[in-house]
């Protein structure tokens, strides 16, 4: 499944066109993006939860000067909830 | 939080209600879940991929431990990729600062652990200083933002501020051989080969009779030594190449070879005006839109989000839709008009194009056979216009002697109508008397005198000669005298044959005994007329009778 896929499932459900519902998608990206920026973390009812954890600093060049320099990457991780993991494990029993 | 902004955001954009925007929120995630399920993967545009991968118990809840299924989320590099931009931006504001102290108590530290540098003169630990500040100074102009970013003297402690420092060429820190190794070195050859610790300390002591290994093979000129190239602090710190990548990319070979941040905002947007349209600032959601004859400047440009992005299509997509309903409006309207003015124009045509009619028009009721005013009719007028134009020819033929009686004749013709109007007699009998009256006007006086025969002429009272025969006054008829002498009377003329044979039906059943025949004339421009006549007379007198009778009955 794709963003395409997503679209026209919406156009198609609640009768709206499918530039309506890709709008919808992007204004639901774009939030949901602009809160894990800002908060580090965003939730969603029955879907799961995103956030965003920090890896350890990676030595390079310049620890030996006992600095902490930000080289570290940010990871998201989402936990997904109890409702999506029920979904996802109907066939598996 | 997050469900109540974007349902928002979707009852403003789109004008949906409350209940369509939730469930709309609903499904989107719903159908995620359902992709998830049905895909193992569900690839999100601008988001990531939520890829089913079988759970090793990490990053689920207790309760849910047991699935064997979880769902990992790998976001799209851009996501990932803004997300540690927020983090390092933050960082590097505060680091400066940190940045320098702890490299002053790491060199402090290293003076004390290492005994060499201990035990060594105090200029090797200027030396090891030097090195330290240079090292600060270039992490101080990476990590640094624009707007912190101060010349790097105001770091340095006051003793170090030394004027030599600056004509140091580049070449000079780019090895990282340790003071150790440079001290152990004694030729004059390997000063010249860029050693750090020696060619700082030669300047630090500032002899100029000193000479470098190039030195002794060029002749150097001394006022150009006076004035030796200052390279610019930033290259000191960057190397060369870099910088001429960033001039390249940037376009501003003319400003001064300062140092900026690679991630500088201004740097990529440098108000050049030879980029139009929209431009992604690298440290920015927004986007910053100029156009081509203005001058791009901080005032001119716009600041549009995404959300500002969205309303303004929505805006065009509105104003699109009105100027088509515009457009299709008036193509149906006009369509119509034109189908109705198909449509009813028959109507038209009769109401504004049919010739007006003539009061004196008659119309006969067939069934009963009287002759009734009422509504003009073409059709009625008809036999009058046939009269009128047997009428008309013989008086062309008769034309050079009617000029002697036309006002004799004309006066008689009035009164004749006029007493026909005040009797309210039928109009086709009216038209036979203006049919008459026209042949008065056209009758020769010397054709009215053998018209009339010797044995008749006592009973000629109120009959009228004219190019048929004789016209009764009294009962509207005209009497014909046939070719074998005897007389017939017509009694009226029609424009169809079928009506003719009607009235001719309807005669014979008033009079028995009596045959009807049908004339058929061809009057020209006037048509084909059908006179009814009946009977067989041997005198005027007796179709006179006969007139009378009809008269009666009729």
């Amino acid at each position: 499944m794709n963003t395409v896929d997503l679209i026209n499932k919406l156009a198609v459900n609640h009768d709206i066109t499918t530039g309506r519902a890709e709008m919808i998608i992007s204004i639901l990206v774009e939030r949901l993006t602009e809160k894990l920026k800002k908060d580090g973390t965003a939730k969603v009812e029955n879907f799961g939860e995103f956030m965003v954890q920090q890896k350890e600093n990676q030595s390079d060049s310049y620890m030996k000067f006992g600095e902490i320099f930000p080289s570290s990457r940010n990871q998201i991780m989402f936990i997904p909830d109890k409702k999506f993991l029920e979904n996802i494990n109907k066939d598996s029993g | 939080m997050l469900k109540a902004e974007v349902v928002d955001k979707i009852i403003k954009y789109f004008k949906l209600t409350d209940f369509e925007a939730e469930n709309l929120y609903n499904d989107i995630f719903e159908s995620i879940i359902q992709g998830v399920a049905d895909d193992n993967i569900a690839d999100i545009t601008n988001l990531g991929e939520f890829i089913v991968k079988y759970s090793n118990g990490k990053n689920i809840s207790e309760d849910v431990s047991s699935y064997k299924k979880t769902v990992e989320f790998i976001p799209v590099s851009t996501l990932q990729e803004d997300v540690d931009e927020v983090k390092f931006e933050a960082f590097r504001t505060v680091e400066p600062e940190t940045v320098l102290s702890q490299s002053t108590i790491e060199a402090e530290t290293l003076k004390k652990e290492d005994p060499q540098i201990e035990s060594s003169a105090g200029e090797r630990l200027n030396v090891e200083e030097e090195l330290n500040r240079k090292r600060d100074e270039m992490l101080q102009k990476i990590i640094a933002p624009v707007e912190e970013y101060k010349p790097a003297e105001v770091y340095r402690p006051a003793e170090e501020n030394k004027p030599a420092e600056e004509n140091k060429p580049a070449e000079e820190y780019k090895s990282d051989e340790t003071p150790e190794e440079e001290n152990q070195t004694g030729h004059p050859f390997d000063k010249s080969q860029g050693s750090e610790a020696e060619v700082i300390e030669n300047e630090e002591i500032e002899q100029p009779s000193q000479k470098s290994f190039s030195d002794y093979f060029t002749v150097k000129d001394e006022k150009k030594e006076e004035t030796p190239f200052v390279p610019p602090p930033a290259e000191t710190v960057i190397p060369p190449a870099a910088i001429e990548l960033h001039k390249e990319l940037t376009q501003d070979n003319g400003k001064e070879a300062g140092y900026k941040s690679p991630l500088e905002t201004t740097s990529l947007t440098n108000g050049s005006g030879k980029v139009d349209g929209f431009e992604k600032r690298a440290g920015d959601n927004s986007y910053y839109i100029w156009y081509k004859d203005s001058e791009p400047n901080i005032a001119d440009t716009q600041t549009m989000s995404y959300e500002y992005e969205l309303l303004y299509q929505a805006t065009k997509e509105a104003e699109y839709k009105s100027k088509l309903k515009i457009y299709v409006t008036t193509f149906i309207l006009f369509f119509s008009i034109v189908l109705l003015l198909l449509i009813f124009s028959p109507v038209f045509y009769k109401i504004f194009f049919t010739p007006r009619e003539t009061d004196n028009t008659e119309q006969i009721e067939e069934e009963s056979g009287t002759i009734t005013n009422e509504e003009p009719s073409p059709e009625n007028k008809a036999s009058l216009n046939t009269l009128n134009d047997g009428n008309n020819a013989v008086s062309e033929t008769n034309s050079p002697h009617t000029t002697t009686n036309t006002e004799d004749n004309t006066q008689q013709t009035q009164q004749i109508q006029q007493e026909h109007s005040k009797q309210e007699e039928p109009k086709q009998v009216e038209q036979n008397v203006q049919k008459m009256s026209n042949q008065i006007q056209s009758q020769p006086p010397q054709q009215q005198a053998p018209a009339t025969q010797p044995n008749t002429q006592s009973n000629m009272q109120g009959l009228v000669k004219n190019g048929l025969g004789w016209f009764d006054e009294k009962n509207k008829v005209v009497y014909i005298q046939l070719e074998n002498g005897k007389f017939t009377i017509q009694e009226s003329a029609w424009d169809s044959e079928a009506k003719a044979s009607k009235r001719v039906g309807t005669l014979e059943s008033l009079i028995p005994g009596v045959k009807g025949s049908i004339v058929r004339v061809d009057l020209g421009e006037k048509g084909v007329w059908y006179r009814v006549r009946f009977g067989e007379f041997s005198s005027i007198d007796e179709a006179r009778a006969k007139a009378v009778e009809l008269k009666k009955k009729g």
